[in-house]
């Protein structure tokens, strides 16, 4: 057990709240940013992706894990940073370091439009609207051929800083996991401000947070625009990662996967968002690994993919809600109170006490 | 020339469907003051609140504060004008700490801009710095220090109901609506929350409109008193002098026989 004594506000607001926690997150950062020396080629491309969806998962999260508003319609967020990104320094030879915000900010306004049926629906419906203005994007995507290359992609090269060309892989890591920090940042100051806080309160009740004075429809749209922007940002970055990027890039399987990520990372955690782009990054290399050990009839299926994404989805949503973020908290609280733990303690309380008289 | 209304409910009408929900409600709050609304189940008292927080839209009548109609202001608008307010069935944010619940109570008085906050530079830390301070004021008036980083589901009912005021507080109102503040407490519990409503009015200076089922405990606190059924006024008065009013013991009666 561990107690500290407060002795300034800032003991509740700052980031690492205990020294050891800092230590970790140092040593963590050391793992990071030495990884290329003891990772191939191979590795660290998958480490630059892992980097990337942490992008996504991190905006996802603020969006669907603290506001409590499904999108399944971030693929098209991604793919207007992506197209973004792709078209204004190819096509127009503008400068990465400015297609970058702009990527951004575009897809943060295109979120203002997909976010636009949350004002009025909830849950499922809201799922269907966004799932809707998603195919609207890709659809848009496939047909404006003079602008995005339509089925044939667009290639695009890599950033440019001063006369360095970021053109191995391992500085483009550096360049994504620097990204990644700041936008991690940025995430835990806005949820340790009103900001952060009203996006909570309306999702757990929106009656008390209008009574707060928050104003639901402006949160709200504000919360699909910041989404937006992480899609937008992580978008850009695909590109340049990839050369190359064409529509099947941003199918609704991937607006599917990004949710998979958050939920198996845990929902409503920033950490999770990490734990949740791992997964989602080795989850197809796993299943094309397995697919040749499998018996014919399973591992010659279409649908392989898709179907285990439904089946993850269904087996954390079961079992573990909290996602890995979760799990790893129970495993921590578990050896920080040995001998004492209890196997209720996550357990949810059930109320019987609202009444009404 | 008639003085300035503190706090007036004119005309007040709404209707559910079949249901005659108010009708023609008028009441006056005076500053300072601890007025009571009174009545038996059904009788309106919650849809008043309603009406006032904006939670529900009357169908006609006005709402006067301080000069300013705020009959027709968005939900969110009517607690910066200096109104807040606690629910009948508690609606806190069960996900989140005490603490963060109390803080949520001052979003009315947030200056930062997004951007200030996303960068938690300058204003925004002194800010966030100044609502910690003003929750631990109200932490330590209603004696919430022991759940200050629990969430909600694990504090007992009582508290919760208690949390649910803190939050209200920290708006720091002109006005505090409390829907049966008392309801689902014990006796020594009970008594606690009359000391804090008495305490509320003069040490803060608030002035408190209270649904309330507790005779007691209305007798005990309150000032005035307007009692209600099936959405009309029935009597107004000190509260001694409205239960004694035939129509109102009346209505008591009738609900039990
Ligand atoms: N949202 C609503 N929809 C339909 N009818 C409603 C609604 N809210 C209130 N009513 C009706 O209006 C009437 C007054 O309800 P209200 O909740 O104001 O009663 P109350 O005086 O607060 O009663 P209680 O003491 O039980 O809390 C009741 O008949 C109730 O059924
Ligand atoms: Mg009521």
């Amino acid at each position: 057990m561990r107690f500290i004594k407060r002795t300034t506000y800032m003991h509740d607001i700052q980031l690492f709240r205990y020294r050891s926690t800092l230590v970790w997150y140092l040593l963590l950062g050391v793992v990071v940013l030495a990884a290329p020396l003891s990772m191939g080629a191979y590795g660290m491309s998958l480490l630059t992706l892992v980097g990337i969806y942490a992008i996504v998962a991190l905006g996802l999260n603020l969006l669907t894990g603290f506001t409590g508003q499904i999108s399944l319609g971030h693929a098209a967020l991604f793919a207007v940073g992506a197209y973004t990104s792709a078209i204004l320094t190819g096509t127009h030879g503008v400068s990465f370091w400015l297609a970058l915000p702009a990527a951004g900010i575009l897809a943060a306004i295109v979120g203002i439009f997909i976010g636009l049926p949350a004002l009025r629906l909830k849950g499922l419906y809201l799922a269907i609207a966004t799932m809707g203005l998603g195919f609207i994007v890709e659809e848009i995507i496939v047909h404006w051929s003079s602008m995005t290359g339509g089925v044939n992609g667009l290639a695009v090269s890599r950033p440019v800083l001063g006369a360095f060309e970021f053109s191995s892989d391992d500085s483009f890591y550096y360049l994504v996991v620097s990204i990644l920090f700041i936008m991690t940042v940025i995430m835990k100051n806005l949820l340790r401000t009103p900001t952060g806080r009203a996006f909570v309160a309306i999702r757990d009740s929106d009656v008390a947070a209008s009574s707060m004075g928050i104003n639901l429809a402006a949160y709200k749209t504000i919360a699909f625009c910041i989404s937006a922007f992480y899609a937008g940002i992580a978008g850009s970055l695909f590109a340049h990662f990839m050369y190359f990027i064409g529509p099947e890039n941003f199918t609704f399987l991937i607006s599917i996967s990004f949710l998979v990520m958050i939920v198996v990372g845990g929902v409503g955690s920033v950490h999770g968002a990490v734990f949740g782009a791992i997964f989602i990054t080795l989850l197809p290399e796993f299943i094309s690994f397995t697919r040749g050990y499998l018996p014919e009839v399973i591992g010659k299926q279409v649908g392989l993919q898709e179907a285990t994404y439904g089946l993850v989805l269904i087996l954390f949503l079961r079992f573990e809600p909290m996602g890995l973020y979760g799990r790893w908290l129970k495993i921590k609280f578990y050896f920080e109170h040995f001998p004492f733990y209890k196997k209720d303690t996550f357990k949810r309380e059930r109320k019987f006490y609202r009444t009404e008289h | 020339m008639r003085e300035r209304q503190f706090f007036s409910v004119q005309n007040l009408s709404i209707r559910f469907g079949g249901i005659q929900a108010l009708k023609d409600v008028s009441l006056e709050v005076k500053p300072g003051s601890i007025h009571a609304l009174i009545g038996p189940n059904g009788a309106g008292k919650t849809t008043i609140l309603n009406c006032i927080s904006r939670v529900y839209k009357a169908d006609g009548g006005t709402v006067v504060f301080k000069g300013e109609d705020v009959s027709r202001l968005k939900p969110h608008q009517v607690v910066s004008r200096g109104i807040s307010r606690t629910f009948q069935n508690i609606e806190l944010f069960s996900n989140m700490t005490v603490m963060d619940n109390i803080l949520l109570g001052r979003h009315s008085k947030r200056q930062t801009s997004l951007l200030n906050d996303a960068l938690f530079w300058g204003k925004s830390q002194r800010q966030e710095m100044q609502f910690r301070e003003r929750v631990e004021e109200i932490i330590d008036f209603l004696d919430l220090q022991a759940y200050r980083n629990l969430p909600i589901s694990r504090i007992p009912y009582g508290v919760q109901k208690n949390v649910e005021l803190a939050r209200a507080l920290a708006a720091e109102p002109d006005l505090l609506l409390l829907d049966e503040p008392s309801s689902g407490l014990n006796v020594e519990e009970t008594q606690d929350l009359a000391f804090w409503i008495e305490d509320i009015k003069e040490d803060f200076g608030i002035t408190i409109l209270l649904v309330e089922h507790d005779m007691r405990l209305v007798m005990d606190v309150c000032d005035a008193a307007t009692a209600f059924n099936y959405g009309s006024v029935l009597a107004y008065g000190t509260p001694a002098d409205v239960v004694k009013d035939p129509e109102v013991v009346k209505a008591y009666l009738g609900e039990e026989g």
